[in-house]
């Protein structure tokens, strides 16, 4: 039961153009294509190809900001290929990618390439080799060779550097919240999907004390199909805490604080709940600590409101992670059931949660109010039972 | 001289060289280090007593300021040079260039504080500064001298007498780092100590001093821009409890510069160091910047720190000096395909990471695993509720709700067996697959009452049955050992043999009972005919607690799949393994309880991700073929009613029925054209319909054309309303015989409408196909619209 070994090693290098850190990388929906964003002001958009080698055409490297671009961000396909970019010049730009203008067989954009990547990484050459063979290869599909990112929308209303953003789940519709310096959360949405030019802000909130180093420093959505729209918003005051919108006031209220991170939060990331009755959000801080809490729907104390909506989240348990080293980043594989750590040392560490440990009176005091008196078990009726649950997480592997 | 031990100090030259000069006992020793932290040169220099300040001039010059304001001058390895004038207070800075050596004094006589030299001349050339006690000193260019006093920094340009610039910044704080890149100036300000007597004994190092005192708020780093030096450009303040330890420029990279700042998490002289850097832009706003490094591997306490290259700096402790290097935020990705991407010391990096559970799931979809179709590699666990499940376990009944009675049933075979048998217990042998085993001992036990028959011979049976299979099927006990499991019946067998007329209690007359690794349908099996009602009640109760601990979806067979209890155990089964594929396969059929519709729709997710399109169709057909034969079951899930029921045929025809997405209408009259629509509409416009061809090239309801295939430029068709009507009547009347049809069965597919949804131009499927062979954009002159692209057509 314990410790499922998994064989991974991040062998495949991808040379970047960047001349400063990288500060985000994301991967599209399909994990096709990965964007990164770098504090040379410029954002670089990989291509996966058919041989399975990440390349970089002409056109997918653009300046997108004056300044440091702190975060990229993926839209759901169905909106199109949009990218939405968060700098330190205050602004959240969004970016659609344009194709066409070149025939994919025409070998100019493969010579640009290779003028454009001598300058880059030392591996530069045989990336560009493979991209010329998997050009002049006629059979590869018509891979997107030449493509041009054009800035649909600026967004301009945080007063400090813009931290971090992230796109809505899909059934949200085209929506965006962006966390900024000056600890206030804005949430933009383009009403009308086929304008948008048009990303009006919908809401905001204060997530962070204004004073905090660096305000909002992470924020993660809420990726349950079934549930109001949350957001884990993590801040350089150590808090982490968890908004619910409310249909009813149109307002975010801090639905569940989490245990806070002393010295800054550093990454939140909200789990995908696969039908899961819980939410395991992970954050990670300054303090060395990597967290994951678990937060379930229960029925409130007050006996009041036994249907879905009536229901509050809670926090039912927190686990810290005994990783030795500090963690910056924080990543959920598409079930939640694997977290990966980016560690100070360059690793990268895989958690997964063990299995068993009846769990059997948490359950059972849920369910006991849920579903009433008929429950057979009486020994089942733990009703505190939600107080101070610890998973066991175990590191599966490091890389 | 008695030497005190003089600390450790750091310098960096105009030139960019970093010295580290730490004055031993006997010797001093110099450190030159290189942009990538190492040192380059080592130097051995005569033991310097009661330093104050220090310098470098050239490559060789070792200039020291000492306690009552002299300068000597070190070529390295050599006696002094030069030694200029005496001034009877400590020198406290020092600035050198190839011409100049300035040396900054503490002040408390009514006379300068900063002495320009030129050697080899031993007086100075220049006097700034009159009653300012200096606490920097740094010549930023060969002619500018900045200079740091309390509460001020002033430029001084020593080729004209004039007054100097003035930065009237920190209130009384002193101004500790005063440096100047391009047109931008960063000034440092560190308040004093509260308490004098602090004050005084850190002037005195090694006096018994007594505990550090945390700073006040007055300590900051300024950034300004010389030509506007009315107000600072950007305040850096120390977070609350740390205290600024000194601030300085880092080399610039490309472009813009970088300003680092030394803070100490605590009191100076404790604390660890805290290294933040921050992006500037002169003319612009400055811009944060992550901190560098976590503390931690700052050397503890921290003292000083110089910058080597635009990302490390050399950090100062008591216990000597680190190079410390910035680092990326070391951003990670994760894709919905399991692959991991990193940004590490070795950069950019990416590959797959065998993600176990999802992979598990992307595997088994793609392996065809379905509502219908379960392969046999599955965990046994999950094998075994889908053999119940098949075997229509849907409709069984909740045994954990079952009234049991003790009602006997004759056992012929075995003298003295006691076999219960009520409906209940008969619901729950059928669960378990015993059912026929059951009917065939019964027929037996009729034919011939002295033969083998029902009741233990069967239940043994049915065992050895399962036993056998299971060996046949290697698959059912999730690839095993096929003997070890052959055995483990064996050993079942034989207990429940040896035991079966014993009176122990229950635990120890069936031990295999509580055997894990025996199939749950089969204990139930044998519970259910040999233990009586109490028992078997507690017992049920038992093994359904135990599933629900360990999330074994297994125990269904206790519950039916859409009782209340099924649904918990499936919900503990997901929590537990977040197989949501398994949980939304098993619970398909079921319409009812939220839980249901949230499992399918993120297993649905989960298909559409990975781009198993084909997969999720295959489910959803799947699933409405259940639906509407019948299969459809409304679970009464979180209700309190025990059993699921089925679900009306009609009902669920009309749940599982998706209208139609796209529809074209008449561009004339609004009309809609799809037949279905058209058929509804009788009586308008017979006369003139009964008239056409089967096939019309005019708006059935307001006769106008209707549009052009752009291709060849013929009216694009559509079916006869009034036929299909006549059709269906004849349908109707005849009894199901289609006649008619032999006037329709000459619209080939080719002409179906075909058209783009972005431009909406279109025109026969088979010249529309045709014409995208040769060409990418739309075929109307004038569009250039790309229809191919995106699945547009």
């Amino acid at each position: 039961m314990l410790g499922f070994p998994l064989s991974i090693s991040l062998s495949m290098s991808l040379s970047t153009p960047h001349s400063d850190f990288i500060h985000d990388l994301a991967y599209d929906f399909y994990g096709r294509r990965i964007a990164t964003c770098s504090g040379d002001s410029r954002v670089t958009v990989y291509n996966l190809s058919p041989s399975g080698s990440w390349l970089l055409h002409p056109g997918c490297e653009w300046q997108a900001h004056r300044g440091v671009v702190w975060r990229v961000a993926w839209a759901h396909p169905e909106f199109g290929q949009l990218l939405a970019t968060a700098g330190a010049d205050t602004v959240v730009h969004v970016w659609e990618e344009q194709e066409g203008g070149f025939d994919n067989r025409d070998p100019t954009p493969v010579r640009e390439l290779q003028l454009q990547r001598r300058g880059g990484g030392a591996s530069g050459g045989e990336a560009a080799a493979e991209a010329a063979a998997a050009a002049a290869d006629p059979s590869a599909p018509a891979a997107p060779t030449h493509s041009r990112w054009v800035q649909k929308a600026q967004l301009t209303e945080a007063r400090k550097s813009v931290n971090c953003l992230a796109f809505a789940p899909r059934h949200g519709g085209l929506r965006l919240a962006a966390g900024s310096a000056d600890g206030v959360v804005r949430i933009y949405e383009a009403i009308d999907v086929m304008n948008l030019n048009h990303w009006p802000m919908s809401q905001f909130f204060e997530a962070d004390v204004r004073d905090s180093e660096l305000g909002v420093t992470s924020i993660s959505w809420c990726g349950g199909r079934f549930e109001p729209p949350l957001l884990a918003v993590g801040g350089s005051s150590g808090r982490v805490s968890l908004w619910q919108f409310a249909e009813s006031s149109r307002a975010w209220t801090v639905a569940v604080e989490l245990p806070p991170h002393p010295r800054g939060v550093l990454d939140v990331s909200w789990a995908p709940n696969v039908g899961r009755s819980f939410h395991l959000v992970a954050s990670c801080g300054k303090d060395g600590l990597v967290r994951v809490g678990r937060v379930k729907r229960v029925a409130p104390a007050d006996g009041g409101g036994a249907n879905a909506e009536g229901k509050v989240l809670e926090l039912v348990g927190s686990t810290v992670l005994d990783a030795d080293e500090d963690v910056w980043r924080l990543g959920w594989n598409v079930t939640g059931t694997t977290l990966a750590c980016s560690g100070d040392s360059g690793k990268v560490c895989l958690w997964g949660m063990e299995k068993g440990g009846g769990e059997e009176g948490e359950e059972g005091g849920e369910e006991g109010a849920e579903g009433g008196a008929a429950e057979g078990g009486a020994a089942e009726a733990g009703e505190g039972g939600g107080a101070g649950r610890e998973d066991v997480w175990v590191c599966l592997d490091k890389v | 001289p008695a030497a005190e031990p003089t600390p450790a100090t750091l310098h960096r030259s105009p030139e960019g060289v970093v010295r580290l000069v730490s004055p031993g006992a006997s010797s001093t020793v110099v450190r030159e280090y290189s942009p990538s932290g190492g040192v380059t040169r080592t130097l051995l220099l005569p033991q310097i007593a009661a330093t104050c300040a220090q310098g470098w001039r050239g490559e060789r010059g070792l200039c020291v300021g000492d306690r009552s304001g002299r300068v000597a001058v070190f070529d390295v390895g050599d006696p002094p040079e030069a030694d200029p004038e005496d001034h009877p207070r400590p020198s406290t800075c020092l600035s050198t260039t190839s011409r100049y050596l300035a040396v900054g004094l503490s002040g408390y006589r009514r006379d300068f504080c900063v002495f320009v030299y030129a050697p080899p001349s031993p007086s100075p050339v220049l006097k700034y500064a009159n009653t300012e006690p200096t606490f920097s000193l740094l010549f930023t260019d060969p002619n500018a001298l900045l200079t740091g006093h309390r509460g001020v920094a002033r430029l001084y340009d020593t080729r004209s007498p004039g007054q100097p610039q003035a930065v009237q910044c920190h209130a009384q704080a002193e101004v500790r780092f005063a440096e100047r890149e391009g047109s931008m100036l960063l000034t440092c300000g560190i308040e004093p100590p509260a308490d004098p007597k602090a004050a005084g004994a850190s002037g005195a190092p090694g006096s018994g001093s007594p505990a550090p005192a945390l700073p006040r708020g007055g300590s900051q780093t300024c950034i300004w821009d010389v030509r506007k030096l009315a107000s600072p450009v950007a305040t850096l303040r120390p977070p609350r409890g740390e205290a600024l330890l000194g601030a300085f420029f880092l080399p610039s990279g490309a472009g813009a510069a970088s300003v680092a700042v030394l803070t100490a998490d605590g009191p100076p002289a404790t604390g660890a160091g805290v290294l933040r850097t921050y992006q500037a832009r002169s003319g612009d706003e400055i811009s944060l910047r992550p901190p560098l490094q976590s503390s931690k591997y700052l050397p503890s306490p921290a003292v000083a720190a110089a910058p080597l290259s635009p990302r490390s700096c050399l950090v100062l402790s008591p216990g000597g000096a680190a190079a410390v290097a910035a680092q990326s935020r070391r951003c990670l990705g994760v894709s919905r395909e399991g692959r991991v991407a990193a940004d590490g010391p070795g950069g950019l990096r990416e590959a797959g990471a065998g993600d176990e559970v999802a992979g598990d799931m992307r595997r088994r979809a793609e392996a065809g695993y379905g509502v219908k179709n379960q392969p046999r590699d599955l965990p046994r666990k999950i094998l075994e509720a889908w053999e119940y499940v098949n075997g229509g376990g849907g409709e069984a009944v909740d045994f954990l709700r079952e009234e049991f009675t003790d009602g006997r049933k004759e056992a012929p075979g075995i003298e003295g067996a006691t076999v219960f048998d009520d409906e209940g217990r008969r619901r729950a042998a059928a669960a378990c697959g015993w059912a026929g085993e059951e009917a065939e001992a019964d027929a037996g036990g009729a034919a011939d009452p002295k033969g083998p028959a029902g009741g233990p011979i069967g239940a043994v049976r049915a065992v050895f049955v399962r036993a056998s299979l299971e060996a046949v099927v290697p698959g059912l006990s999730g690839g095993g050992d096929v003997m070890a499991l052959a055995r483990m019946y064996l050993r079942m067998l034989l207990q429940f043999m040896l035991n079966l007329h014993s009176e122990l209690p229950t635990a120890s007359r069936f031990p295999f009972l509580f055997d894990e690794d025996i199939a749950i349908s089969d204990r139930l099996g044998v519970a259910s005919k040999f233990l009586p009602a109490a028992e078997l009640g507690a017992y049920i109760k038992g093994l359904y607690k135990r599933c629900l601990a360990d999330g074994d979806i297994a125990g269904l067979v206790l519950t039916g799949v859409g009782s209340a209890g099924g649904i918990r155990l499936v919900q503990r089964f997901v929590d537990e393994t977040g197989d949501v594929q398994t949980a939304a396969l098993v619970t398909s059929r079921l319409l009812a309880p939220p839980r249901v519709h949230e499992w399918l729709e993120t297993y649905r997710d989960l298909l559409n991700g990975w781009k198993l399109w084909t997969v999720r169709a295959k489910l959803d057909i799947e699933r409405s073929a259940i639906l509407r034969s019948g299969g459809a079951l409304l679970s009464t899930g979180d209700v309190t009613s025990s059993t699921s029921r089925k679900v009306p045929k009609t009902m669920a025809e009309e749940l599982v029925k998706v209208p139609k997405q796209l529809f074209a209408r008449c561009n004339y009259c609004n009309m809609s054209l799809p037949l279905n629509v058209l058929r509804r509409q009788e009586g308008t416009s017979d006369n003139w319909l009964m008239r056409q061809k089967p096939v019309l090239s005019a708006c059935p309801g307001c006769t106008k054309p209707l549009p052009k295939c752009y291709v060849c430029l013929q009216n694009l068709g559509c079916l006869n309303p009034y036929l299909e009507r006549k059709r269906m009547r004849e349908v109707a009347v005849k009894g199901g015989e289609e006649t008619g049809l032999e006037a329709l069965a000459s619209v080939p597919f080719m002409e179906w409408w075909s058209w783009c949804n972005s431009c909406h131009h279109g025109g026969h499927a088979s010249h529309i196909l045709s014409w995208f062979e040769k060409h990418d954009t739309c075929g109307v002159s004038g569009c250039d619209c790309r229809c191919r692209e995106g699945g547009n057509l």
